[in-house]
């Protein structure tokens, strides 16, 4: 087979694991134990590799928050001691099949949503969402009140929910994104159907969970909107595991930021980052008074979502969300539009009602990225470069990364083929 | 002034848009010179000459899109760049047309598209000619500076599907009546028409409708089809293609002198032809296009004339003397030391039949695409001097100068500025894209010319032909009575103001 | 000799064109009343011959 034939086998089969993929939410487990290749002292950050010294504000504190959760150091300075002495390692987090949306860390005492995609037999992984309290590690916040909300969460809220999804079996997550399928979800910066769907799958099991804090673990899903996001990253995770494990595909398998870089992967290269400095995203500001110069760059891996064709990808199944962000109903069309023409597969699980009935556009080639000209954009929340969520809105993916990407994919094809 | 810069990365916009965002720059007040455009390497020469450079344009890459300018204020040149924008963007309103990435993605939304025009840079038109021949339609590609393999390769694989292939370098074609790139609008009538000249081609068609009669299809090779290294393959299939069209009554033949292997397939070809037909190869043998069973043309207006009288019409355009006698008035009132020629031409089949035509008048011509090498100039016009501003060095980076009449504008005065100047001899191609009114535009430079040599004590006498139709949007009647009006002297034809010309460069060599 | 039934099937039919190249020829396409669709195009990867050269080899876009 010559290389364009295989590149184009390749991607068959990624486009295969992609559009044909069933992940399913199994079970709610400490990191430690259910991440491969997780350590005591090891923190997973999102976004491509960074030196603790180049570690952003909000991230610096939400690792050192951590690392005081997980009982590795006293306070929040001694912690970043440590980290920077490399006592306590960092890592990034799709590099173990995990997560971590905007500030987000998971170390290892923390609970993981677990799913494994049925199809492929991949599994990935991502700590909850914390709700809507804008106090939270989620945003490279740390105190008192957060640590007590980790505690909780660690231990009834995991305890609960975790016994609940092994009581119904596991939430085929594909299900719900098929029963809110015109619902106006874009299922990465809205997804409101989506959490109420699989409340609505959950709850049942939840009442028959026999423990003191159930109710109020009820009460914190129910009243969480985004609760299926950090579901759906983990399952998007599972679903890469394998697509990881394709030399030759030129598809995007993993991207994400960590304020000051901006990286994907690509199927034919695992985990090898093909990384920028981080663009910002443009949109709307929570309070007036923000300025893009308050704005980190592009953070967090909730962005994993749209390698999988959801969020700016399928941007026309969640136009609410543009109407938000200051775009128009077109433009959700566009940025859609756009997907396609770069994107080598199509979802058949929720066609859009008022797009012609399409489903979402999956599986980035790279190539067409570079040789067509034409970026996708994704979605995204913005952090404040002190910590806090400052808006929400879009970001043109970079050329550089897909040139980059093109190169490295390139030179591992040339080595496969015995050329260099 | 200082000088101001926006660079948008990744905003490719042809050099067409770009013209008129320039032209649109330069009239915002506050701001002195300005200039838009594609970061190119000729871009990037050209903001250096005119002291607009900047290490950040110079850094910039060949798909970003430059608006750079010397304004009074940075406010002056904000206001500026919002007016470009403003008034150049699209009108998003539900109307907007829907626009594809790529001709395959045009094709999958509109199956009955049967032809793709390409005017890409030359080094993408094979890929580009492939896509759309893959995607089954016929091509006409108009791009320049294609290598010559990349042609051959484009069309071998045109041959294969049977589709038409016109171009690369296609200025002329007219499909079906619709006038492609930069062809006349024509009538429609009985004669088919290939040839590997876009001009000749035009030319042939456009005297057609003054004797009532028409084209049916005309099919441009482009320029190199009959070059060895591409063997006529587009000629060749247009013959077998007019041949077979029942449309088509008459078929005429245009060239400029084919590879001997070529010609030799051709007259073979056209050996065998049913059809009445009429061969222009330029400086090919008469009798070996005779012994075809072909009518042979001596030049363009030959050519049109000898078709017409398959139709038995006996249309003229003119006589010799008729020329001489204008010359003799045309003459009088030239100071002792007018004596030269000048020819500022668009078309290069143009200057080449103008130079063939003058040259033992003038006693030689020097040019910048001359007839033969030692009469190449590079810079000033000297002597007798015929240049062609359809040319690399004037077009690299921009449009045909049919269709940017900027590029020819400057010789006007340049040239009359020659005390020793008597004649300088015009072409106007009329073109659908082309400027809206190309003789208007340059009325205000021609009587300032005559005005500087009436101050100079002497006479300088333009002559000019304009090419195209009354069906064209710019009407060749209004054009031509434009230029009569501002004294200029109209022939019919290119090769009738040649002949002019010859005869007012004997004039005044006799004079001397 | 040329198979030249789609040759002659393009002169008998309506005229639709998709124009690569500046708009303004399939402006004035459609000023003369026909059909014809635009194509928006950019050097592939922005001209960067390196990469034109990397996505052949890896088998296009």
């Amino acid at each position: 087979m010559t290389v364009p034939e295989k590149v184009a086998e390749a991607n068959k089969r990624v486009i295969d694991i992609m559009t044909k993929a069933r992940p399913v939410w199994t079970d709610v487990r400490p990191a430690i134990d259910a991440v491969p290749g997780m350590e005591r002292n090891l923190i997973l950050v999102p976004g491509p590799p960074i030196e603790a010294k180049e570690l952003p504000i909000p991230l610096r504190t939400a690792v050192c928050g951590a690392a005081c959760h997980d009982g590795l150091a006293k306070n929040v300075d001694e912690a970043w001691e440590m980290v920077l002495r490399g006592e306590i390692k960092i890592a990034p987090s799709q590099d173990y099949n995990c997560g971590n949306a905007a500030s987000s860390v998971m170390s290892a005492s923390m609970p993981v949503f677990v799913v494994e995609d049925k199809t492929s037999g991949g599994a990935g992984y991502c700590v909850p969402h914390p709700g809507s309290n804008p106090r939270v590690l989620r945003w490279g916040i740390y105190g008192e009140d957060v640590e007590e909300n980790l505690r909780f969460i660690r231990g009834d809220y995991a305890e609960v929910l975790g016994e609940a999804v092994r009581k119904s079996g596991g939430i085929d997550l594909v299900r719900i994104l098929s029963k809110t399928a015109g619902m106006g979800d874009e299922n990465h910066n809205r997804q409101p159907a989506a959490s109420m769907a699989l409340a609505l799958e959950l709850v049942p099991y939840l009442l028959d969970v026999q423990h003191p804090a159930r109710d109020r673990v009820i009460k914190e899903i129910c009243a969480n909107d985004r609760f299926f996001l950090h579901v759906m990253m983990a399952g998007v995770e599972a679903v890469m595991q394998k697509a990881k494990e394709e030399p030759y595909s030129t598809i995007m398998v993993g991207m994400g930021g960590n304020g000051v870089e901006f990286g994907i992967q690509v199927a034919a290269t695992g985990n090898k980052w093909y990384t920028t400095p981080a663009p910002k995203i443009s949109g709307i500001f929570l309070k007036p008074t923000t300025t893009e110069a308050d704005l980190l760059g592009y953070l967090g891996d909730s962005c994993v979502t749209e390698v999988w064709g959801l969020g700016g990808m399928s941007a026309i199944a969640g136009p609410a969300y543009l109407r938000m962000t200051g775009g128009t109903f077109r433009d959700a069309k566009e940025r859609t539009e756009k997907a396609r023409q770069v994107s080598l597969g199509e979802h058949n699980f929720a066609p859009v009602p008022w797009d012609d009935y399409r489903g979402f556009p999956v599986g980035v080639d790279i190539r067409k990225v570079v040789g067509l000209n034409i970026l996708p954009i994704s979605h995204g929340g913005s952090a404040l470069k002190t910590g806090g969520q400052a808006g929400a809105g879009a970001a043109e993916l970079p050329m550089e990364v897909f040139k980059k990407a093109v190169e490295g994919v390139a030179n591992e094809v040339k080595r496969m083929e015995g050329e260099e | 002034m200082s000088v101001f810069f926006v660079i948008q990365k990744d905003r490719y916009i042809d050099s067409l848009e770009t013209l008129s965002e320039t032209a649109m720059l330069n009239d915002q007040p506050g701001i002195g010179t300005g200039y838009v455009g594609m970061a190119t390497e000729v871009f990037k020469e050209v903001t250096k000459e005119i002291g607009l450079s900047a290490p950040e344009i110079l850094a910039a890459a060949d798909s970003d899109y430059v608006i750079v300018a010397e304004a009074e204020s940075e406010e002056a040149f904000n206001n500026a760049v919002e007016k470009l924008r403003t008034e150049s963007a699209p009108v998003d309103d539900e109307e907007k047309p829907v626009s594809f990435r790529t001709s395959v993605q045009a094709k999958e939304h509109e199956p009955r598209a049967n032809l793709c025009q390409i005017s890409v840079p030359g080094e993408y038109a094979l890929e580009e000619a492939k896509k759309a021949l893959n995607a089954g339609m016929h091509i006409c590609v108009f791009s320049n500076n294609v290598p010559l393999s990349d042609e051959r390769e484009m069309k071998e694989l045109a041959r294969e599907k049977g589709l038409l292939c016109m171009g690369p370098d296609c200025g002329v074609a007219n499909i079906n009546g619709a006038a492609l790139v930069l062809s006349s609008i024509n009538n429609r009538g009985p004669f088919g028409i290939v040839g590997a000249s876009g001009t000749g081609i035009q030319h042939v068609a456009a005297i057609l409708p003054e004797a009532g009669s028409g084209v049916s299809q005309t099919i441009g090779t482009g320029g190199n089809d009959l070059k060895e290294a591409v063997g006529g393959i587009t000629m060749l299939m247009g013959i077998d293609a007019l041949e077979a069209d029942p449309e088509t009554k008459y078929i005429i033949l245009i060239s400029r002198k084919p590879a001997d292997s070529v010609l030799k397939k051709l007259l073979a070809r056209i050996s065998g032809m049913k059809k009445p037909r009429v061969v222009f190869f330029m400086g090919c043998d008469r009798e070996a296009i005779e012994a075809t069973g072909s009518v042979w043309a001596e030049n363009l207006d030959d050519c049109a004339l000898r078709a017409l009288e398959l139709i038995h019409s006996d249309y003229s355009l003119g006589s010799i003397d008729e020329l001489k006698e204008t010359a003799k008035e045309a003459v009088k009132g030239m100071a002792p030391e007018q004596k030269y020629l000048r020819g500022a031409y668009t078309g290069g089949t143009y200057l080449d039949e103008a130079m063939r035509t003058m040259w033992d008048a003038a006693g030689g011509i020097w040019s910048n695409a001359p007839l033969s090498k030692e009469w190449k100039i590079e810079g000033d016009s000297r002597e007798h001097t015929c240049i062609d501003y359809g040319e690399e060095e004037y077009t690299l980076g921009r449009p045909h100068p049919a269709i940017d009449a900027s590029i020819r504008k400057p010789a006007i005065l340049k040239e009359a500025s020659d005390p020793t100047v008597a004649v300088i001899v015009l072409d106007v191609i009329l073109t659908p894209p082309g400027h809206p009114d190309p003789c208007g535009y340059m009325v205000p430079d021609i009587i300032k010319a005559q005005k500087m040599a009436a101050e100079r004590g002497g006479k300088i006498v333009f002559i000019a032909s304009v090419l195209g139709t009354t069906a064209d949007w710019q009407d060749i009647r209004k054009q031509e009575q434009e230029l009569r009006d501002a004294g200029v002297i109209v022939c019919r034809t290119n090769y009738r103001a040649a002949l002019l010309a010859s005869e007012i460069v004997k004039l005044r060599r006799d004079a001397q | 000799m040329t198979d030249t039934s789609k040759i002659l099937s393009l002169f008998r039919s309506e005229l639709v064109v998709v124009n690569v190249g500046p708009k303004s020829f399939a402006d004035v396409l459609e000023k003369q009343g026909y059909k014809s669709l635009q194509v928006d195009w950019k050097p592939a990867a922005g001209g960067d011959k390196r990469m034109q050269e990397l996505l052949d080899y890896l088998g296009g876009y």
